[in-house]
């Protein structure tokens, strides 16, 4: 198990490894960027304030060099060994292209880097934890500030939506596995096929439109009628909801439960729909093996078949699919919280591709690779502890 | 073992009710309980519900699609946050005439000015009662101090281009300004209209302007409202100035709300969670039919246009050399042919195009100056109209004619073929693209229309190797001479110029030079000159201009006092907040 776990170990860094270089290579081949239409807007920018901007975002070097410090902070200068300077003469970028030949007028030598890309402005290497400024979305920020704001929303709608969709969906699975074919499978069944088969951004917007904007435009006629908070997270000033309820008052439990309703209900009601019919297939297929027909000869009451026998054995699938679930706990829901305006992970995610801002974006793919292998592992070793017949050598 | 559970779960749940639990704190609402707010109340005090008096209170909510960035006057580069910026700071020099863009001392700390003989020196007398909000009053000290501190190396200001042309500065005395430039360019008058920044809280040699914790935070500044918090990726809220140069205003103050997604946006302001929206053509109709919303159109100051390359795409080449002679252009082997391209500008409905793709917001555009730029534009000049005969006509005598019977017309062996290309995502100009293929064909021209990724397309279009390409140009200003560079062979560059379809006309530029640097820079001096440009870019066709761009904004109709105009500092809507008033105010 121990040398099982050092290889694994070390197959993960080389996977990461991979993935930051997948992603970093395609994000500095794909047209576009944080450049891309400022001159358009500009009109009065000269070759020269194009070049100074181009360097702001380290574009000015090539992207193996802007890797490498995007990664370990490295090469920040040239190297000196025992007062010996070396490299100090090695090109590592183009300041200012030649745009007619397309070779370059001006080059950026190592011995510079201190200079033009001093190590207060520059990422000291996502090894260090630090990964860069964000370039578009919030200017100048650490790209890590920006995830730390935006973890608490996402892990409170997230982990809200995943424990209630569980606690939900796993009953609704087993009962619709037991009495297969009966009126209420049928009509789980129904519900959660809309459920995964509808987009989360129409459902999101079906609901914004029954709960905040219809309650507003005949508040005359029915000022009884609960209105919710379209989006957001919080409100900043008191509001009403009905005629006959209190004023809520910003960032109380109240007014938190309002703005997280919505989006939490989408989630719930999307994830339900999974998990139950996960939960069905995988207990179906149990309820059918020869153990469970043996604990019905014993003479065991059919709780105890369902619950003790069948429910557990049936739950090892699932713990792989509930582990994989940990880095979208992180990454959060994109289009839900999009929609909601929620401000977590997933809507920032979506804000940074749109506008170019690559730091903040490779973070996120970044951070995500790194749960997602971790979360692999987990949920491998936890296969060893709920079915005893798994053995890693 | 299910006992276990449960409590997994029950820890779980208390966990994540902690997370929710800590919250960060609160941001002091604004509140009506202002020191001074005994004398604002009007003398009819009883009824709240009387339209038309102006009462304090109320607070401005308004869903923005990007969080601010930095709030000084010469470091903030994005519209984010310079929508903020003014409302903070709203002292510049000089100022744009709210109807007609014209430079003006209407509204700004100028009173007069004058120009010496040679048009180098402008010598401006600054007029009295403009304040910051801690009562110190603006003089020509700051102008000074803020101009410098753009030009300071110890300054990152995305708006060192204002020193292109200024030779100096000076202030002989508080109300006075003298600024002699080493060039004459009367575009670049506006860029005296900077908002001002505090002299008397910044270091005297700047090297406190680019950490400052003023840029984030201000404390002084200018504008009707005061900034009070910013919950960074939230909310930003600004209260009332007490001590206005104009008046305090009546509401409270104005909360920021960031909302990246459009359709959000709309949803708030139709459930009156915020209180004014920028609208897209297709939410127009959506927000017509509330009654609680009015809605505000202007021309605005961009168009969509059709670019047609006058070179040759297989050999790009530079307007002029390294000495500035002009290059004799390889001309383009089809859209060289002036009758093609006046024949492309007739075969367009464009009536239809506005209607039905651009769903009514746009308006008929004759050439490159903008109606909104009242004094230079040609309201004379007839665009071209859509007469698909007279566009046969136009090919049939340059020799264009389909021989062969294959619905696309040849001259000495070469069909009339082109591609044409926009950026993938943006709808209109799909569509567009989509019309414009279908129209050609009906006048024997063949296009191969293509959407490509942005960043794609402004390669192509830097590169000159494109047939023709759909985009727009936003923003030009109150100026003319903006758009110099697009049409001027100096700034046909292979590579990174403005003027990518290769035009050159030389009396369009002559023109273009002396409408910019007429003596005293009298805007009836330099009308003429642009008129003249216009004829002839019309007559040119470098760019087949398809609409005039029309913007919108809806704002709730509890506000009253809102008197949009299009050529306001920052926005149409924000420059007079200090007379909005809520109507209906409770209490």
């Amino acid at each position: 198990m121990t040398g099982y776990l050092i290889r694994r170990v070390i197959q993960m860094v080389f996977v990461v490894l991979a993935v930051a270089v997948a992603t970093y290579f395609l994000f500095s081949i794909a047209p576009g960027g944080p450049l891309t239409g400022l001159r358009q807007s500009q009109q009065r920018l000269k070759d020269t304030d194009v070049a100074r901007i181009r360097a702001q975002y380290e574009l000015d070097l090539y992207w193996p060099v802007r890797f490498s410090r995007w990664l370990a902070g490295f090469p920040s200068g040239p190297i000196v060994i025992a007062g010996n300077t070396y490299f100090a003469e090695v090109p590592v970028g183009c300041y200012l292209p030649d745009a007619e030949t397309g070779g370059c007028k001006d080059y950026v030598y190592l011995e510079e880097m201190p200079k033009l890309h001093p190590p207060i402005k520059s990422s000291q290497g996502v090894l260090r934890g630090d990964f860069g400024l964000s370039s578009v979305v919030s200017i100048g920020r650490p790209a890590m500030d920006l995830f730390r704001s935006r973890i608490g929303p996402t892990l409170e709608l997230m982990v809200s939506a995943l424990l209630l969709s569980l606690l939900i969906g796993i009953p609704i699975g087993i009962f619709s596995a037991v009495r297969q074919y009966s009126k209420f499978d049928y009509l789980a069944t129904t519900i959660s096929f809309i459920g995964s088969a509808m987009p989360t951004f129409f459902f999101g917007l079906i609901m914004i439109l029954l709960f905040s904007i219809v309650p507003v435009l005949i508040s005359e006629q029915a000022p009884w009628l609960i209105r919710l908070p379209p989006g957001l997270r919080t409100a900043i000033r008191p509001y009403e909801i009905a005629s006959w309820l209190p004023t809520i008052q910003p960032k109380t439990p109240a007014d938190r439960f309002l703005h997280i309703l919505m989006p939490l209900f989408v989630l719930t009601f999307f994830n339900t729909a999974q998990w139950s019919r996960f939960v069905r297939s995988s207990m179906l297929e149990v309820l059918r093996q020869d153990y469970v027909r043996t604990a019905r000869a014993k003479g065991l009451v059919e709780r105890a078949v369902i619950v003790k026998h069948a429910l557990r054995n049936a739950l090892i699938p699932f713990v792989t699919i509930l582990v994989l679930q940990i880095p979208s706990l992180f990454a959060g829901a994109t289009i839900t919280e999009t929609v909601f305006a929620w401000p977590g992970i997933g809507s920032l995610y979506v804000d940074a591709l749109n506008r170019s801002d690559w730091p903040v974006a490779l973070a996120f793919i970044f951070i995500t690779a790194v749960l997602t292998v971790f979360a692999t592992l987990l949920g491998d070793i936890l296969y060893t502890v709920v079915d005893p017949r798994i053995r890693y050598s | 073992m299910s006992r276990k559970t449960f409590q997994i779960f029950a820890l779980v749940v208390i966990f994540s009710m902690l997370f929710t639990a800590c919250a960060q704190p609160l941001p002091v609402a604004p509140s009506a309980a202002a020191p001074a707010a005994a004398d604002a109340a009007p003398a009819d005090s009883g009824s709240a519900a009387a339209t038309g008096t102006a009462q304090r209170g109320g607070v401005w909510t308004r869903a923005t699609s990007s969080d601010a960035g930095n709030l000084n006057p010469i470091l903030s580069d994005n519209t984010a946050s310079s929508d903020v910026m003014y409302l903070l700071y709203d002292v510049g020099l000089v100022g744009g005439d709210l109807e007609t863009g014209a430079l003006t001392c209407d509204g700004a700390l100028c009173d007069t000015w004058e120009v010496s003989d040679d048009g180098l020196v402008y010598t401006f007398a600054l007029k009295d009662g403009f304040n910051w909000n801690d009562g110190t009053p603006v003089t020509a000290a700051d102008f000074v101090y803020t101009y410098s501190a753009i030009n300071s190396d110890l300054v990152e200001s995305p708006r060192k281009y204002v020193w292109d042309s200024i030779e100096s500065i000076a202030a002989p005395d508080a109300k006075t300004v003298v600024v002699t430039y080493n060039n004459l360019r009367c575009d670049a008058l506006y860029d005296l209209g900077n908002p001002l920044m505090p002299a008397h809280i910044f270091a005297a040699d700047f090297s406190d302007i680019q950490e400052s914790p003023e840029n984030f935070a201000p404390t002084v500044g200018s504008g009707p409202f005061n900034f009070q918090s910013w919950q960074r990726d939230d909310n930003l809220i600004v209260v009332r100035n007490e001590n206005y140069y104009l008046g305090a205003p009546n509401m409270d103050g104005m909360i920021y709300r960031v909302v990246p997604d459009a359709g959000t946006r709309l949803a708030m302001l139709q459930s009156k969670e915020s209180d004014i929206l920028r609208v897209q053509p297709n939410q127009i109709a959506t927000v017509d039919q509330n009654p609680d919303l009015t809605r505000y159109t202007w021309e605005d100051d961009g168009y969509t246009y059709i670019g047609l390359n006058l070179g040759n795409p297989a050999n790009p080449q530079n307007g002029r050399d390294e000495n500035g002679e002009v290059i004799a252009q390889d001309p383009h082997p089809i859209l060289g042919d002036k009758a093609v391209r006046q024949a492309i500008a007739t075969a367009l409905d464009y009536d239809s195009i506005i209607n039905d793709i651009f769903l009514g917001q746009g308006f008929r555009q004759s050439s490159n100056v903008m109606p909104a730029v009242s004094w230079a534009y040609d309201d004379t000049l007839a665009p071209y109209n859509f007469d698909v005969d007279a566009a046969n006509a136009l090919l049939d005598a340059a020799g264009w004619v389909d021989s062969n019977g294959d619905g696309v017309r040849e001259k000495d062996g070469v069909d009339l073929s082109l591609s044409l290309i926009t950026n993938a995502g943006n709808t209109t100009r799909v569509d567009l693209g989509t019309y414009v293929q279908d129209a050609l064909s009906n006048i024997g021209i063949q296009v191969d229309f293509q959407a490509v990724e942005f960043g794609t397309m402004l390669d192509q279009m830097d590169a000159q190797t494109f047939d023709m390409y759909i985009i727009g140009w936003t923003g030009l200003g109150p100026d003319p001479a903006t758009d110099y560079p697009f049409f001027h062979s100096g700034d046909d560059v292979v590579g990174s110029g403005f003027n990518n379809v290769s035009y050159f006309n030389a009396d369009v530029e002559q023109a273009m030079d002396e409408g910019r640097s007429v003596a005293g820079c009298a805007l009836e001096d330099r009308a003429p000159f642009y008129k003249q440009v216009q004829a002839q870019i019309k007559e040119d066709v470098p760019y087949i201009f398809i609409t005039g761009s029309q913007s919108n904004v809806a704002y709730n109709n509890k506000w009253e006092g809102l008197d949009p105009k299009p050529w306001a500092a920052s926005e149409p809507v924000y420059w007079n907040t200090h007379e909005w008033f809520m109507k209906d105010l409770a209490q």
